[in-house]
């Protein structure tokens, strides 16, 4: 794929970038989604309640509604410029920036599942809330989880790369995608492409395979969809 | 009518607690940051004299309750102090960036629905072919491509290569006189301005960042589309209305109007994200917009231009989705 | 004098494949029907016999992944099932309609009822708006709908469910069909509210000369003003009979369990409901459906499968040993 301006091999580059990227988008989603799903669980559990717990149920989303009305990227970039440019960092505001998320997720499916007969019975013979929590809640919520943090995993790469891009994430010379999509930029006008579309057709096709992955765990997680998905094969018998 | 602006008036009064809700926190933040903030306003290069008028205007030396008063009165006056890059006041900067910014946004949001409502659309009702095909995998791609990477590969295209849109450098070329600022957007000034040379050069400078902002958005706004008819055709409503002997179109039509309201959503959402979101375009393009000022601030420690930015891309967020919620209760009459 | 069949349906099958796509279960079995034209014709079964798949088979709408396999549905000398979709189209709602139960449940949420009913009279009979709306509002007055004019503006969720029952008849109404069929259009309502309707339905549709299919698991409702009776099992008809005839003396084993099962003594009750089949279904052994209910069976019964043999007048039974009555 030749060489970049300062005379580093760029196809070495490309295939050892996405190391950074994985390991800060793999890191920062999953933070995000402990916390969130955590977070959830409780603010949908005791949504409604009387008294203290009730409270913090509200308390819980009215601070997601403030950190969600915070512009993504900004807040993003504020987090590094407080904490410091570092891996650390981008974790860090990654797993800010997306907790809300896992949190509306996982509060909804609480409310919805909450309502339910079998969990309604489980409470009136008196099974502990954590106890319920656990054994109904979570396991019935995680298929929408699972999905959602597919997608995630490929956005936080794409976030870290535009944060590597403007110089607020990965510091260079380590190959990074963004970093070396700009570092390539200024050579696009004189005609030079390579340094720059080579990053980013690997960046896209990773967040893409991630994306992939995503609506696969959505389909399969739902029997009906799968139902349709293996009956687009031939029929049995003389179809009208 | 009168449920209306019931619905309206509780809507609105909620706006302010939100607001201040977002005015805490941003001043919260502030206390955070390691430094001294007078330095984070004021500049590396302010002299021991200016620090000091500063702490004493801002009341650093006083308690945090305090401070935060005199912040919040400052903010209510319209005074978000000063950006001691620009060396004016940050509203005076917003105030010119903003506009650049929305009519980017708004523009390239035009596009993405032009694009993605008629591809959704025609995805959802026809099962296979090549429509139907082109709608799944553009929905796909362009939710991974990389914005800004696509702006390059545009600019490379059009301009290194066959030199069809000006130089990526801003709104307007240097040597173009500018219409007198009315609202903002350069294409309205210069329409009103009939200043045509102006209208002409802007509108060759906003090819290419909303091409990239159009077609990437376009994407989210076609799967939203698409998976929401798809469950509309679905639903008795349309099945009855095939009982019926209705034609296709009307059935697709129905169907339509009925996932509305999810196209609504996807759409603020998207606006509401672009505000912040659409720096990595403004930056390739040099566009001016506040989304690039802001990010010049958090990465030169210029604290001011950031807070501003902050405050007012919430204060529009809250906005638009006062504006959502008066749509769905136009739209859907359950809602009365 | 032969009078004209508006409908005769011949032998008509439906297959729905199973979920690992080996085989298929019949929901309709080689089922016929003939109806006269101002006939109103009572379907009774229970849940699960066929009774919605034949009325959806009619206007050819099975729901995938289901299928006609087999058979003909003639409708006024032309084959339905040979029809190219855009003619099928132009013929329901327009010739065959359908009224459907649970109302408000199919009619589309941000339209009028007006103007759902002004959607057929322009689509089908190519009426303006302003037309469509006069005769909307007179239909909605025949359905003895109170305040028609504003009514027309009313969305479904602000209508009760009688009242979005009378919508639904009104849209079926609307083009003069020469066929009409209601699914279990009173079940969901009521007591009162349906004694309403039916009367309703029963006065429109003689009025209009038109025929009626009226599917219904409720045998009561079939005796209050059906002319024929047809009892469906297992996608199978297996008796058929005008009304009177049919609850003075009763055929087929199966429609003397119905009845028995509607009976105030227990010891009727006993005697017919003794048999209740418990083994999977085995498709593809030939035999009565209903011989592992039936308390009449012979060993013939499970070796093949009765024909529909006409008896006599109204009377068609399909049956090894249709019940005698002692007189």
């Amino acid at each position: 794929m030749g060489t970049d301006a300062t005379g580093m091999d760029i196809f070495s580059r490309v295939l050892f970038a996405p190391r950074v990227d994985l390991a800060i988008a793999l890191f920062g989603t999953s933070l995000s989604a402990i916390l969130g799903v955590f977070l959830g669980a409780i603010a949908g559990y005791y949504e409604g309640h009387g008294r203290l717990l009730g409270f913090g149920s509200a308390l819980i989303m009215r601070s997601a509604d403030v950190i969600q009305a915070f512009p993504v990227f900004v807040f993003a970039i504020a987090v590094v410029a407080v904490i410091g440019q570092s891996v650390q960092s981008l974790v860090l505001a990654i797993a800010f920036v997306n907790t809300p998320i896992y949190l509306r997720l996982m509060r909804s499916q609480c409310l919805s599942i909450r309502g339910m007969r079998y969990v309604e019975s489980s409470m009136v013979s008196g099974t502990g809330d954590l106890l319920i929590i656990i054994k109904h809640i979570i396991p019935n919520s995680i298929a929408p989880i699972l999905a959602q943090l597919s997608v995630n995993i490929g956005w936080a790469i794409l976030l870290t790369s535009a944060l590597s891009f403007i110089g607020a994430g990965v510091e260079a010379p380590t190959p990074e995608w963004g970093s070396m999509i700009s570092m390539g930029f200024q050579n696009i006008v004189t005609g030079h492409w390579w340094p720059s579309i080579f990053p980013g057709l690997a960046l896209a096709f990773t967040v893409l395979g991630f994306a992939l992955v995503g609506s696969s765990v959505e389909i399969l997680s739902d029997p009906i969809r799968t139902k349709k998905l293996l009956m687009s094969r031939p029929l049995v018998g003389k179809p009208t | 009518m009168r449920r209306f602006l019931l619905f309206f008036g509780k809507r609105l009064i909620f706006v302010f607690p939100q607001l201040f809700g977002i005015m805490l926190v941003s001043f919260l933040l502030l206390q955070l940051i390691p430094g001294d903030p007078a330095v984070l306003m004021a500049g590396p290069f302010a002299t021991p004299k200016v620090l000091e008028t500063l702490r004493i205007d801002l009341g650093l030396d006083k308690s945090v309750a305090e401070q935060f008063l005199i912040y919040f009165k400052n903010v209510l006056r319209g005074d978000l102090g000063n950006s001691w890059q620009t060396t004016r006041p940050v509203t005076e900067d917003l105030l010119q960036r903003f506009p650049a910014t929305l009519e980017l946004i708004i523009l390239s949001l035009t596009l993405a629905l032009s694009i993605g409502v008629p591809l959704g659309r025609a995805g959802a009702r026809l099962k296979t072919g090549f429509t139907r095909k082109v709608a799944d995998y553009y929905g796909l791609f362009a939710g991974a491509l990389p914005d800004f990477w696509l702006a390059l590969v545009f600019i490379y295209i059009f301009y290194s290569v066959y030199s069809l849109v000006p130089a990526p450098l801003g709104r307007l070329d240097f040597m173009i006189i500018p219409p007198q600022i009315v609202t903002g957007s350069l294409l309205i000034d210069s329409i009103l301005d009939l200043n045509f040379q102006a209208f002409k050069n802007s509108v060759g400078h906003l090819v290419l960042p909303v091409l990239t902002l159009g077609l990437i958005n376009a994407g989210p706004i076609l799967k939203m589309t698409q998976a929401t008819m798809e469950r509309m055709l679905e639903e008795d409503f349309s099945k009855y209305a095939e009982l019926c002997g209705l034609p296709d179109k009307v059935i697709a039509k129905k169907a339509f109007r009925n996932s509305l309201p999810s196209v609504i959503t996807i759409v603020s959402v998207l606006f509401g994200f672009l505000i912040g979101g659409a720096v990595l375009v403004e930056i390739v393009f040099s566009w001016g917009g506040a989304g690039q000022y802001a990010v010049n601030g958090v990465l030169n420690a210029d604290f001011n231009p950031v807070l501003g930015f902050v405050l007012i891309s919430a204060l529009f967020s809250l906005v638009i989705y006062l504006i959502v919620d008066l749509l769905y209760f136009y739209i859907d009459p359950r809602t009365h | 004098m032969q009078e004209k069949m508006i409908l005769s349906i011949d032998e008509l099958s439906v297959l729905f494949p199973n979920d690992e796509m080996t085989s298929a279960i019949p929901v309709l079995n080689k089922a016929s029907l003939n109806l006269k034209k101002g006939e109103i014709v009572a379907l009774v079964g229970e849940s699960g016999s066929g009774k919605t798949i034949l009325s959806r088979a009619i206007m050819n709408l099975i729901p995938s992944p289901g299928y006609i396999s087999d058979g003909k549905i003639i409708f006024n000398e032309l084959n339905l099932l040979d029809l190219q979709r855009e003619e099928m189209v132009k013929i329901r709602g327009r010739k065959i309609s359908l009224i459907v139960s649970n109302p408000k449940g199919e009619l589309d949420p941000l339209e009028t009822v007006g103007q759902q009913i002004c959607n057929v009279l322009i689509h089908h009979l190519d009426f303006s708006y302003s037309q469509a709306k006069k005769k909307a509002i007179s239909l909605l007055r025949d359905v003895r709908i109170p305040d028609p004019e504003s009514r027309f503006n009313a969305f479904p969720h602000e209508l009760s469910g009688g009242m979005a029952q009378r919508v639904i008849i009104a849209i079926a109404l609307a083009c003069d069909p020469e066929l009409i069929i209601s699914d279990d259009a009173t079940s969901g309502l009521d007591v009162t509210v349906q004694a309403q309707v039916l009367d309703l339905l029963d006065k429109l549709v003689r009025e209009k000369g038109s025929s009626l299919i009226f599917i219904t698991r409720d045998l009561g409702v079939a005796a209050h003003f059906a002319d024929q009776i047809m009892v469906i099992y297992k996608g199978q008809i297996v008796e058929k009979n005008n009304v009177q005839d049919f609850f003075k003396d009763p055929k087929h084993p199966y429609s003397n369990l119905l009845l028995a099962s509607f009976s105030n003594d227990p010891e009727i009750k006993k005697i017919w409901t003794q048999k209740l089949s418990l083994e999977p279904e085995d498709i593809s052994i030939k035999k009565c459906v209903f011989c592992d209910r039936c308390i009449k069976a012979k060993p013939k019964c499970f070796h093949s499968e009765p024909e529909m043999i006409t008896i006599e007048g109204d009377l068609q039974v399909r049956c090894f040993n249709p019940i005698e009555r002692a007189l």
